[in-house]
């Protein structure tokens, strides 16, 4: 149920300020707006969430500092994930905004973003270097010999292709550069690895521009050239390389003295980093609220949302601490302002579990309907047709007994054990329906189905989960009817009645045809509904029924997970009736039903939940409402 | 003749037979493949999204089990095609 709310505006004078903030903190129930979207204010001639330039500069500053401690706080994870701060202490009072606190703290974060940087670029230079050295390695004693010559340099050429092609293109070039230098270039080629050959080509100075001309230019196509990074150039191609090679050791250990650094740091200030980012995102907050008040010379404005039976408490609250000098005003919400009232869902105790189903949605709407208790209807319902099982049902019995003695006290687990419990029971309802008790030996036993086999009577179930669907889908459109006319949307609400006169002409007809009946009245109300939702809708009716049909198919997973269900159950019983021995048998047929019970609990509680996001939602669900946030003090 | 006529209609009824179960088999076997396709797709950007952002976990879920709807549906035809 999506919990009545009233707004709320408090309005005293200037020096209450801070006394009002105190007192909402304490109450704990007022969901604070930014009061220049509050249209009454407009008339009221007070300045609207107006910063002066020192508190704006000051937030800018505060939060600044905040994301550099988050950052701090991530690169240190980063540089020593085994550590782990337990002592992180609650942050106390402190004045978070002042200049002496910001210039203790800052050079910290500073000093470890620096050295998480230094680090960094150290390492993109040791895989440079190391992926010149993969190349290049075994020209060394070359590269060696070049340097010490004068007037000598060299290229580096590589091949990302097969040995044959890459000796190929070797072969082409080198006969380029032999006419072009008249053989006064050598080709050095290396040993090639897989898909990769390398060559370096060695030449006197005076020929680089033929070199370039002839193998860079012309072939650019067939080869790829190594440069190497501009930083490292100190002067030819074989010295740089050389140079790169003799960093490389240099390298490793600044590398292993940045780390170790950044280690030491992760040990010494992961605590005091933990503090600072509660503190200081708790100072931001304050400071970003004091931006949604309204303020004149002599007077202060809030605007929120308030539960409207907790809106009594804060009047007397407000009457008792200031006597009558701060004075709040309510009204109820108007559909005006539905968007924009923050939602808060409050179900009785045997639906709340269900709640966490919304968890992955935004909110419904103020004004809309909270779906809750239909998911505690129909998700049991849904599951418990699809496994349908009472000898399955016995271990769902069991599980959540398990859990309930395990995690007594844990929300989430009690959650899941309300949810596993009526899943159980509604699976032991449909098992003896069906007749199944792992499979069947319900009827070994000698018992009826009390309703109908599945595995026998398979049209029947498609027909039977067709019309649960149909109907779950009617439900979705009736409470769309209610939600239009509760926003006086009478066109919508006239396509939603259309929608329900289609499925019901639909199944009426269907009966006809399979009773073999004259379809009387059946034709009439779908032409009807369908001139109705032309006029609601225009030419998109036309697509609009096409989903709705789809919609309704959507069900037929009741019948075919369940059908897959049973086949399987029943192959693990023929299992044991036909294996020789009792012992393989009995082994065989409970390791397939052990799988056939996970994926009969895993696949039936996706699809149940699906059905209900995609097929029921889709009726009438509207979200992209606020969440509601009161403001309310911190627990130190 | 009756003999022949009979051996004919077993014949016949044995193609139908046949018949239905190669419908059967590509009702289910297209549709597990388009649906293995769409899967596999929206499973790798799954993962991503999730290493991400770990609360996208419950609707990532969700949005995998979303093309399951082919693969049901041809079951459901194969089983029809088969039991009927």
């Amino acid at each position: 149920m999506i919990v009545p709310m009233k707004r709320i505006r408090i309005v005293g004078p200037l020096g209450a300020t801070g006394g009002c903030i105190r007192l909402l903190r304490e109450n704990g129930a007022l969901h604070v707006v930014n009061s220049k979207n509050d249209d009454l204010l407009g008339k009221s001639g007070l300045n609207v969430g107006s910063f002066s330039s020192e508190t704006s500069e000051t937030l800018k500053r505060t939060e600044s500092l905040l994301f550099d401690v988050r950052t701090a706080m991530a690169l240190l994870r980063k540089s020593d994930p085994s550590h782990i701060d337990l002592l992180s202490m609650e942050p106390g009072e402190q004045d978070w905004l002042s200049d002496s606190f910001h210039n203790e703290y800052k050079p910290i974060v500073d000093e470890i973003a620096s050295t998480a940087a230094a680090a960094s670029r150290l390492n993109a230079e040791m895989e440079e270097i190391r992926g010149f050295r993969l190349i290049f390695e075994e020209f060394q004693p070359l590269v060696e010999v070049v340097v010490s010559l004068k007037g000598v340099e060299m290229s580096g050429v590589f091949f990302r292709e097969s040995e044959g092609t890459a000796a190929r293109k070797m072969d082409e070039i080198e006969k380029a550069l032999d006419d072009a230098t008249e053989g006064a270039c050598s080709v050095v080629r290396g040993k090639p690895q897989k898909n990769l050959s390398s060559c370096l080509l060695v030449y006197p100075f005076s020929l680089g521009n033929k070199v370039q001309n002839e193998v860079f230019e012309r072939h650019a196509k067939k080869i790829q050239t190594i440069h190497v990074p501009q930083k490292l150039e100190k002067e030819t191609f074989a010295s740089t390389l050389l140079n790169m090679f003799k960093r490389e050791k240099t390298v490793e250990s600044e590398l292993e003295m940045m780390q170790e650094k950044l280690r030491g740091y992760s040990v010494r200030w992961t605590s005091l980093l933990g503090t600072l980012e509660k503190g200081l995102k708790r100072a931001v907050k304050e400071l970003r609220l004091q931006n949604y008040l309204a303020l004149s010379e002599k007077t202060f404005w809030i605007t929120g949302w308030i539960p409207a039976e907790e809106s009594k408490n804060l009047e007397d609250a407000a009457e008792m601490e200031f006597g009558g000098s701060v004075i709040v005003f309510t009204e109820k919400p108007s559909p005006a302002d539905y968007a924009n009232v923050p939602v808060l869902l409050n179900n009785p105790p045997w639906a709340s579990p269900f709640q966490r189903f919304l968890a992955i949605f935004p909110s419904p709407v103020y004004g809309s309907v909270d779906p809750t208790v239909f998911i505690t209807v129909f998700f049991p319902l849904f599951f418990g047709l699809m496994l349908g099982d009472v000898g399955y049902a016995l271990i769902l019995g069991f599980l959540a007994r398990l859990i309930h003695v395990r995690k007594p006290r844990d929300p989430l687990w009690s959650d899941v054990m309300a949810v596993v419990g009526a899943c159980a029971v509604t699976t032991a309802l449909f098992g003896i329906l069906y007749g199944e008790f792992f499979g069947k030996m319900w009827q070994g036993l000698g018992f009826p189905a009390a309703f109908f086999h599945r595995k026998e009577e398979i049209i029947t179930l498609l027909a039977v989960m067709l019309l649960v669907g149909g109907l779950h889908v009617i439900l979705g459109n009736l409470i769309a009817i209610r939600n239009s006319l509760y926003g006086r949307m009478f066109r919508d609400a006239l396509a939603r009645f259309s929608d329900i006169g289609f499925i019901g002409a639909a199944f009426w007809i269907a009966w006809c045809v399979y009773s073999e009946k004259p379809l009387e009245w059946g034709g009439t109300i779908m032409a009807l509904s369908l001139a109705v939702k032309l006029l609601s809708e225009g030419p998109a009716a036309f697509l609009e029924v096409i989903r709705l049909f789809s919609n309704v198919l959507s069900y037929a997973r009741l019948m075919a997970i369940g059908l897959a269900s049973i086949i399987f159950a029943d192959l693990a019983d023929d299992f044991f009736l036909s294996s020789g021995g009792v012992v393989i048998g009995v082994i065989g047929a409970m390791i397939i039903h052990a799988v056939n019970f996970v994926i009969g609990v895993f696949d039936p509680a996706i699809q149940a939940i699906r059905l209900h996001y995609v097929e029921f939602f889709n009726q009438f669900y509207k979200h992209g409402s606020v969440e509601y946030a009161p403001l309310k003090a911190e627990i130190i | 003749m009756e003999a022949d006529l009979s051996a004919i209609g077993v014949g016949l009824n044995a193609v139908g037979i046949g018949l239905s179960a190669i419908g059967a088999g590509l009702a289910i076997g297209l549709s597990a493949l388009a649906t293995a396709i769409v899967q596999a797709k929206v499973g790798s950007v799954a993962v991503a999204a999730i290493q991400e952002k770990r609360e996208l976990t419950g609707i990532m879920i969700l949005l995998i089990a979303i093309p399951e709807t082919m693969v049901i549906l041809g079951f459901v035809v194969a089983v029809l095609i088969i039991y009927t």
